[in-house]
């Protein structure tokens, strides 16, 4: 191209930034918003010539056009002089694009600031400096806790009406601070910038009025702000259109979670069939790899029945699976939720009827309390379990917002009555997980550890328990919450009514899953030691866990060199045939086929061994 | 590509497959101009290698440019996807024509009950069009898959929430849902998409000299004969391209040297008029767009 050339390809390069503007109906927000699109060179003569028109008109009485009329959009708005719906403003810079939600203010439109927030990598918060933080600042902040807003920028604005106090501004600014502390449960990154959206001090242009703050306009720490993203990294590409020509069919849907490449085998749920990636393209073009957000069109090398709806995975193990999910839900209908009420739900594309089980808790906004509740009204926000009608494999909304969250739709009236989030998914009939506040990656993520279980299987006398009791203490060495779970203890007490029996054994290895699998989920890396030499009984413990959070040690030392050990003489009294049903001499031991490591320890020491398994922790 | 512009692609993309998957009988609303270009070749896209299975729909008024006209057909032949053109006959035999009616009136006759009389006649139900939220203050507002009630209007109080790509598309008895995959571009985005995808545009959108006649501040084009000039009017060739597209007497162009995409592209990037200013028939009211959308209006 040209001159341009250069601020152009700035623009291209830089990912969208896409920003919600939200805060309490008198803080300012439109004002803010006119203020940054006039500065930012965003706004047009023929936009400002109308906005002079309509100022006149509305307000006659103020002089100066009313920049809160750039931004407020439907005629009752302005009529109102209050926001109604969420607005989309878009506006470049010579770095970047952005799109902006403005979500309104008003306390009954808690849904359009939900709406706003959920496509939005930053959240910019005004609060008006004379007046400090409101309730309807912490509803705010609350929603966009929820949503996973984990960026945020608070604009201390009307700095012009006190002044312009550090004082003032230092005070909010440690109050907000706290708040944010106490409602995302932790410290999320936030930047606080003292502002006069009327006069346009540290919108865009840093203000001269305030010397004694450093830090940068709010646009400017908008320009340099950068995205990651920490979501699940398994596949998943939900289905979502089935295209066919004269003798193919072809699969086209969006990479929800993950990436997948030409040749890979991949599952279809929910009907588990198996086959393998033959084709692909991208938007048109023919590619060899499909990864998060690509909209892909895939061939598959088998005639396999595949619909919209259905989902490609390279393992069901990545998803989880049931019929129950354990939720947060937004309420937005006029009647409200309450048991046994049967909706549709719209997932990114699989619909299925569910149930109402039960709605558990309402949390309250204003305190962030959570009581017990049977219903939930309009505008409230709670925790329910609803039951599908069939199976269905999903996320938690903690891992991935695509997979862990759906619509509730009125069947009656097609509105959408209800947004749900996934806590975590399970069986009717079974213990159903709770849904709590707390959950596994957070309590994970104050130890600085992924939680998971370490299960060594092998004969009596392998070395097994030797080399986990080594393994606890150089992980406990290095920091990490641990919990060696060993079998004889748990026959001392949780098990002491458990014999030696086929039953009993089977029953010894599930209590113990489930142990572990309470243990992970309180956030520990758990140690289990159990002979478990049946290969059912050690899948049925595998499926408990997520993919990657379980594994297999198998400690294959030979049987000769265990006799040989015999550390406790167990296998000489088996061997005279005092023990019946002993392991590798009067019952089998049945090989894992793919463990995730194989330890022969006659063929090394236990610290070799121990440094083999760390390192293959290091690498998950 | 870059970034930005495939950022925009993959969710116009996801749309269009959604919008399509979800409906019995779609329809992918042409109306000729840039966007409308954009939007068929994300469609193209979106389904390839097969064909889209989706018709084009376009509301002739009679009153377009030639090259309009003349560049539908073409596409239409060498995309070979099949277009359908629908005309109010009735507001033809009351001889309402641009000219001799209001602004607001025309457009109703001609645009939006043209609209209205094509979807019943076809039953669509799902309309996927190439508006976008940056181009005027009511459209910043409409969700993505807009509910149209069985008169096609828009209510604009109670719109359904949408949350990330989760959109409900569940319709009751004579509803229908208007569907804008491009959302969330921008013009600058669209001359950009333009060409880096080299995708073709109606020629008037590129500087050339052409007869125009000055009037009420903007240049309208003589493209036809049927043009009535006013007392003290005469035609002029300038140096003029269009920003949008729409029916030649309602149309105004701008003054402009841009006889190439990057040269438009630097002309926008610059820009201090907005791109609907060239509109008529925005300006009839305050709210006008919003008042057209609510009576069923793209």
């Amino acid at each position: 191209m040209n001159s341009s050339d250069t601020n152009i390809s700035n623009y291209l390069q830089t990912p969208t930034l896409r920003l919600l503007t939200c805060g309490n109906v008198d803080d300012g927000k439109s004002t803010f918003l006119g203020r940054l699109l006039l500065d930012s060179g965003n706004v047009y003569e023929d936009h400002l010539g109308a906005l002079e028109r309509i100022s006149r008109r509305y307000n006659p009485t103020n002089s100066g056009p009313e920049l809160a009329y750039l931004v407020d959009g439907l005629r009752a708005e302005i009529e109102q002089g209050i926001t109604i719906d969420v607005s989309y403003r878009y506006f470049f810079t010579r770095n970047r694009k952005y799109i902006i939600a403005d979500a309104p203010g008003h306390a009954q439109y808690t849904k359009n600031m939900a709406v706003a927030a959920s496509k939005s990598d930053v959240a910019v918060l005004l609060i008006d400096a004379a007046s400090g933080i409101k309730i309807q600042t912490i509803r705010h902040l609350s929603i966009l806790s929820l949503m996973r807003i984990n960026r945020l920028v608070i604009a201390v604005n009307k700095m012009d009406l006190v002044d312009f106090s550090k004082e003032r501004f230092d005070g909010i600014k440690d109050d907000i601070g706290r708040a944010i502390g106490t409602i995302y449960g932790r410290m999320c990154p936030f930047w606080s910038v003292p502002v006069s959206s009327r006069n346009g001090d540290n919108v865009v242009r840093k203000s001269a009025s305030m010397p004694w703050y450093d830090g940068g306009s709010v646009l400017e720490i908008l320009e340099s702000m950068e995205l990651d993203n920490q979501e699940s990294s398994s596949f998943c590409l939900p289905v979502q259109y089935v295209a066919r020509d004269a003798d193919r069919r072809y699969y086209s849907g969006t990479v929800a979670s993950g990436e997948v490449s030409v040749d890979d085998e991949v599952v279809v749920l929910p009907s588990l069939l198996r086959t393998r990636v033959s084709g692909l393209s991208v938007a048109g073009k023919h590619s060899e790899e499909a990864k998060k957000g690509d909209p892909a069109m895939i061939e598959l090398a088998d005639e396999v029945d595949v619909s919209r709806g259905d989902r490609l995975v390279k393992s069901e193990q990545e998803l989880m699976q049931g019929d129950t999910l354990s939720c947060q839900v937004f309420w937005f209908g006029e009647k409200a939720m309450v048991p046994k009420d049967v909706y549709e739900l719209k997932f990114l594309t699989y619909k299925a009827r569910a149930t109402v089980r039960q709605v558990n808790e309402r949390l309250d906004l204003d305190s962030l309390v959570r009581s017990p509740a049977s219903r939930l009204a309009q505008n409230e926000i709670g925790f329910a379990s609803i039951m599908l009608s069939t199976d269905h494999y999903c996320l938690p909304f903690q891992e991935s917002k695509a997979l862990g969250s759906f619509l509730v739709v009125d069947i009656g009236t097609g509105d959408t009555v209800g947004l749900g989030t996934i806590v975590s998914i399970g069986k009717a009939g079974r213990p159903h997980p709770y849904a709590t506040v707390v959950d596994k990656s957070m309590r994970a993520a104050l130890k600085k550890q992924g939680p998971m279980l370490i299960w060594f299987t092998g004969l009596s006398g392998a070395g097994k328990s030797t080399i986990a009791n080594l393994l606890e203490q150089r992980l406990y060495e290095q920091g990490y919450h641990t919990y060696l779970l060993d079998g004889d203890i748990l026959r001392d007490g949780l098990n002491r009514d458990l014999g030696f029996d086929s039953d009993s054994r089977k029953e010894n290895i599930r209590r113990a899953g489930e142990v572990a699998k309470l243990m992970v989920d309180a956030g520990l890396l758990v140690i289990a030691c159990f002979i478990s030499p049946f290969a059912e009984d050690r899948t049925m413990v595998r499926s408990l866990f997520r993919k990657g959070e379980f594994c297999e040690v198998y400690v294959s030392t030979p049987i000769d060199e265990c006799i040989r050990k015999d550390p406790k003489g167990l296998y000489a009294k088996a061997l005279r045939g005092e023990i019946p049903d002993f392991t590798g001499v009067s019952s089998p031991y049945e090989p894992p086929v793919s463990p995730e490591v194989t330890i022969d320890a006659s063929k090394c020491s236990v610290s070799e061994a121990v440094q083999l398994l760390l390192h293959h922790l290091a690498e998950d | 590509m870059s970034q930005v512009l495939r950022d925009l692609e993959y969710e116009s993309i996801y749309i269009i497959r959604e919008a399509i998957a979800e409906s019995q009988n779609p329809v992918l609303l042409y109306s000729i101009g840039k966007d409308s270009s954009v939007l068929l070749h994300l469609l193209m896209k979106a389904f390839y290698p097969v064909k889209p299975p989706v018709p084009l729909l376009h509301i002739d008024t009679t009153w377009k440019f030639k090259e309009m006209i003349e560049f539908r057909d073409r596409t239409a032949r060498e995309l070979g996807i099949s277009l359908l053109t629908y005309t109010n006959a009735e507001g033809i035999r009351l001889g309402i024509d641009p000219f001799s009616t209001s602004s607001n009136h025309y457009t109703a006759v001609m645009k939006t009950e043209a609209l209205k009389q094509a979807l019943d006649k076809h039953g669509f139900d799902m309309i996927i069009g190439g508006a976008r939220r940056d181009e005027e203050k009511s459209r910043a507002k409409e969700r993505i898959f807009s509910v149209r009630d069985a008169d096609h209007g828009w209510n604009p109080r109670s719109q359904r929430p949408e949350f990330w790509n989760l959109y409900n598309c569940r319709l009751m008895k004579g509803q229908t849902i208007r569907v804008f995959p491009l959302s969330n571009w921008t013009e600058l985005d669209v001359w950009l998409y333009i060409y880096e995808e080299d995708i073709p545009v109606v020629p008037l959108y590129f500087a050339a000299e052409r007869p125009v006649v000055k009037r009420d501040g903007m240049l309208i084009m003589v493209d036809d004969n049927r043009f009535k000039l006013g007392l003290n009017e005469k035609t002029e060739m300038k140096h003029i391209r269009f920003r949008t597209l729409g029916c030649y007497p309602l149309t105004a162009a701008i003054e402009s040297g841009a006889r190439t995409v990057p040269e438009i592209i630097e002309e926008v990037f610059s820009a201090d008029h907005s791109e609907r200013s060239g509109r008529l028939i925005d300006y009839d009211e305050q709210n006008s767009m919003e008042e057209k959308k609510v009576r069923g209006y793209f």
